[in-house]
């Protein structure tokens, strides 16, 4: 049983990791389109195989634990905030269908990644305190599932090749 | 076609339906500026200025945390042209000039909004 709990921290530790870096690889990328909060949620790819493999309390350890990391060393503390709002609300929603037969890995993915803008901009919209935020939505609906939707396929084909090894 | 995929394209289907319905209502919304558009700044939620749309001007702004961004309305839009955000979505941003647009600063809690000039508050009116 021990063994189990070393290979237990030494998985969450890795996958934390690769979190971390595959956020700094994305913060390199530009984002090409000037509207913010398009972006590749790369660092889901490993919350998904988290939550597959590990559960929801794990998946959720991991994804907090990366963002208050990654706001630590390359983000900044407000940027933290808004991170933290969106992958939360992502995480919760990605909850309530993960363990059902309703979406498969690619679904919960889109849906994930459409409440982690959501999410992002409601908590815009509170610090600015401005409404008119709203017109924001319309392009992070689309962008939020369609990058959902990539990740959830990577994380498919991630998690099926995994799962016999790691779970624990 | 299986159960799951059948179901993940309704959503797809569904946020789609979604986003173009909200993409009519905004856009019905922001109707183009009329001649007395002006671009407000809003510093944490509070007005600090608003300037004419159709004057050209460079407008320097403080942000909180001593963050500072550059305000230029040009040829009838405001576009931001400096930010000493370490993002620089608020400078890559294309101009805007349409009532209910906004460009945002988060890191600076900056936001500009162009707000045509019938939706001014109007202060007081005698008849």
């Amino acid at each position: 049983m021990k063994e189990n709990r070393t290979k237990l921290v030494a998985y969450v530790g890795m996958l934390i990791s690769l979190a971390f870096i595959l956020s700094y690889v994305e913060s390199l990328i530009p984002i090409s389109l000037g509207i913010p909060g398009v972006k590749l949620g790369l660092a889901n790819l490993v919350v998904m195989v988290a939550l597959y493999t590990l559960g929801a309390k794990y998946a959720m350890l991991l994804s907090l634990i990366r963002i208050v990391l990654v706001g630590f060393s390359f983000g900044s503390l407000a940027s933290m905030m808004y991170a933290l709002a969106g992958g939360i609300l992502s995480l919760l929603v990605m909850f309530l269908f993960y363990k059902r037969t309703i979406f498969s890995v690619r679904g919960v993915s889109m849906l994930g990644g459409v409440c982690h803008n959501v999410g992002q901009i409601l908590m815009a919209m509170l610090v600015v305190q401005n409404p008119l935020l709203i017109s924001y939505f319309p392009v992070l609906l689309i962008s939020g599932t369609v990058a959902g939707l990539g990740i959830g396929l990577l994380a498919a084909m991630i998690i099926k090749r995994v799962e016999k090894v790691y779970r624990i | 076609m299986n159960k799951t995929l059948r179901n993940e394209c309704l959503l797809l289907c569904g946020i789609l339906l979604l986003a173009g319905i909200g993409y009519g209502l905004i856009s019905y919304r922001q109707t183009q500026s009329t001649r007395d558009a002006q671009a407000v700044i809003l510093v944490d939620g509070k007005e600090v200025g608003r300037y004419p749309l159709n004057e050209d001007c460079q407008i320097p702004i403080q942000g909180v945390n001593g963050g500072k961004n550059t305000l230029q309305i040009k040829n009838g839009t405001a576009k931001i042209t400096k930010a000493s955000c370490p993002d620089g979505i608020c400078y890559k941003h294309r101009a805007i000039k349409k009532n209910g647009q906004t460009i945002v600063c988060l890191p600076n809690k900056v936001v500009i909004e162009i707000q045509s000039g019938d939706e001014a508050d109007v202060d007081g009116s005698t008849n």
